[in-house]
């Protein structure tokens, strides 16, 4: 409780409002996909970490030589109470604002979820962990850094620098310190996550031991500049904790795993489209599209199919040096993705998918007129499925491949009714089959 | 105004900082300002890369402000014309010197347009630190170019994997709406440097919410 009170009357306290602002305007101010599915609202929360990391190393910098700046330094040193206490009081002042205002965020994005009540809320406090370490390393760098340079270069050096470290290791390392999607298919390994907290908190630790020089006024010759002793045994003691539990954890394995598969949510009757639970959101989106496939000429459409959510049945390999190993099922696989809350990547991938099994074959990858059909039935099928009615561009990429992409397009979204739309594309599969005549046999 | 006014200004100050961190930060610069790094955006498959340079140039953009930080603040702030002179020409040094130096730097260890690039960022940075400064405190200057540094990076970036207009720190060369932004905060933050006089009736309440919660 005296804790507490202390905190109260921390100089910290006035960021925190501005902290929570900056934490409030990074979850709203961007696009809402994450609304309605826990994983995603957990992670669109913990994404501000890393900038309330960069803003907190740069004030645990600033602060850290703050009696010293002040003119301080002189009274405190006769202060009844050491040292380190002062200094626990700056570091853990700052962690709480830091802390505080990011669970602040993550409870309002929660808030936004709830009444949507999704499954899968068990994902959630691992990406409230994975955020707190950026934060707390954060601090304690800073506040290193703070000890030792004048403190404003000491402050933007300490918000930079830890910016540029978190965003090294982060993604070029391969220790996702922030991640940037929610796929229901991982989850935060919560060893993994544990063990880096205490590692950040063993880092505060070190700031907090580590000695400073005395003032010039108070380094008389019967004193030694720098008061060793006690940090003598300290700072190796939590260095090596820090390194040890740092390493535990790197070597339990990566703090983004793999879940196993659970009891899917499938939608639709004769063309079956199995969602993860948490994705429950895109239910009655699947059930339309699974719709449409069924309404399709009978051309495209096997007796009866079923299509996984990546991760519930199917999983490429990801390959050492980073690449994708599709395997023998890379244009038949019944699997899709929806990514980042785009359920165009989903027709897109079904779209690939009934073409392959329909009436598509290697003449198609071979043959430039019959790549060129394929394209244009891919086009038509993936908008016809996403439900037409929404004029516009194609991107603009390879011209030749757009032009083709875009007359699939200007069908499935112009003027053409249903049953149109059919006749032109059964046109097209004639097409193909008459330039590929031995594909889509089988 | 004479050498000895100067010497004396700078006496006050950490002035030989300036150059030493000016130095560091372009060697690393030169070493390691190409490579990349990931940034998180809020936008589907959201990463986006960073060069290390844009923001290594930050802490160049703000050391001109920074350093005017002395001791004596408060007493110097009611110095005559003379003081202002020195400050002015102190100031207007160590901008082309600082940005000046790096520029140069950039444009040899870089490239000329990736060295255009960072001048028009530590241009639009200079500004928002003299704001900074003047509402803060001169020491206080990295403050707002800091705040601005997460807001380029958060929401700098569009759909479609390219720059937002007024993205000064990473638009083309050539872009004239960013140069336009970051020549606007440049204004904005020469404008409050001079506006000192009327700055008390300004930041008054500002200014004394600052010496409470020192």
């Amino acid at each position: 409780m005296r804790l507490i009170g202390v905190l109260r009357h921390a100089n910290a306290l006035w960021l925190l409002p501005f902290l929570i602002a900056v934490d409030l305007s990074m979850i709203f101010l961007r696009d809402d996909h994450w609304v309605g599915v826990w994983p995603e609202t957990a992670v669109a929360a913990q994404m501000p970490a890393m900038f309330l990391a960069m803003l907190a190393a740069a004030y645990a910098a600033w602060t850290a030589r703050r009696e010293e700046r002040l003119g301080l330094a002189e009274q405190l040193e006769a202060s009844v109470r050491p040292r380190w206490q002062r200094e626990l009081l700056g570091v853990a002042s700052i962690a709480a604002v830091t802390v505080v205002a990011y669970c602040v965020g993550f409870v309002v994005a929660l808030a936004r979820t709830l009444p949507q009540s999704p499954p899968g809320f068990s994902l959630v406090p691992g990406y409230w962990l994975l955020g707190l370490f950026p934060m707390l390393a954060a601090v304690g760098a800073g506040w290193i850094l703070g000890k030792y340079l004048p403190s404003a270069i000491a402050a933007v050096v300490a918000g930079i620098g830890g910016f540029l470290a978190f965003a090294y290791f982060g993604e070029i390392g391969g220790e996702r310190i922030v991640v940037i999607s929610g796929y229901p298919d991982t989850h935060v390994d919560l060893f993994v996550v544990l063990t880096r907290v205490a590692a950040a908190v063993a880092l505060c630790a070190v700031a907090i031991l580590l000695p400073v020089r005395k003032p010039r006024s108070l380094r008389g010759a019967e004193q030694p500049s720098y008061p060793w002793a006690r940090p003598l045994v300290l700072v190796p003691a939590c260095v090596v904790v820090m390194i040890s539990v740092f390493a535990l954890g790197r070597a339990a394995g990566p703090a983004i795993a793999e879940r196993a598969a659970v009891d899917p949510l499938c939608r639709g009757d004769q063309m079956k489209l199995c969602l993860w639970p948490e994705h429950e959101k895109y239910a009655p989106v699947v059930a339309e599209i699974s719709q449409r496939v069924e309404a399709l000429p009978d051309i495209f459409v096997r007796e009866e199919d079923v299509a996984w959510e990546y991760g519930l049945r199917y999983r490429v390999d990801r390959l050492d040096d980073g690449t994708v190993d599709l395997g023998d099922e890379e244009q038949g696989s019944s699997t899709f993705e929806i990514f980042d809350g785009s359920p165009g990547a989903i027709t897109r991938e079904i779209a690939r998918m009934i073409s392959w099994r329909g009436y598509q074959g290697e003449c198609a990858r071979e043959v430039d007129e019959a790549r060129d059909v394929t394209l244009r039935i891919d086009s038509w099928l993936e908008h016809y499925l996403a439900g037409g009615g929404s004029p516009g561009q194609i991107p603009a990429g390879d011209p030749e491949v757009g032009e083709q992409l875009q007359r699939g397009f200007d069908v499935a979204n112009g003027d053409l009714s249903r049953e149109e739309q059919f006749e032109w594309a059964e046109e097209q599969v004639e097409e193909y089959r008459s330039i590929c005549p031995r594909d889509g046999q089988s | 105004m004479s050498i000895e006014d100067l010497r004396t200004f700078l006496f006050l100050r950490r002035c030989w900082f300036g150059p030493v961190v000016v130095a560091l930060v372009s060697v690393v610069t030169v070493v390691v300002g190409h490579h990349e790094v990931a940034n998180p955006v809020p936008i589907a498959e959201g990463v986006a890369t960073l060069p290390v340079w844009r923001l290594l140039s930050l802490i160049v953009a703000i050391m001109p402000a920074v350093l005017l930080h002395s001791p004596l603040g408060e007493l110097e702030s009611a110095a005559v014309r003379e003081y202002w002179r020195v400050q002015h020409l102190y100031l207007a040094g160590s901008v082309v010197l600082y940005l000046g130096s790096f520029t140069v730097v950039a444009w040899l260890g870089l490239g000329g347009d990736t060295a255009l690039i960072a001048l028009r960022a530590m241009i639009a940075w200079l500004g928002l630190a003299l704001l900074s400064g003047r509402m803060f405190g001169w020491s206080r200057s990295w403050l707002l170019p800091l705040v601005s540094v997460a807001i380029l990076l958060f929401w700098g970036m569009d759909t479609g994997s390219t720059y937002v207009w007024w993205e000064f720190s990473a638009r083309p060369h050539d872009d004239w709406k960013s140069a336009v932004v970051a020549g606007g905060l440049a204004l904005l933050g020469a404008a409050i440097y001079w506006a000192r006089s009327w700055r008390r009736h300004l930041l008054h309440p500002l200014r004394r919410a600052r010496s409470l919660s020192r």
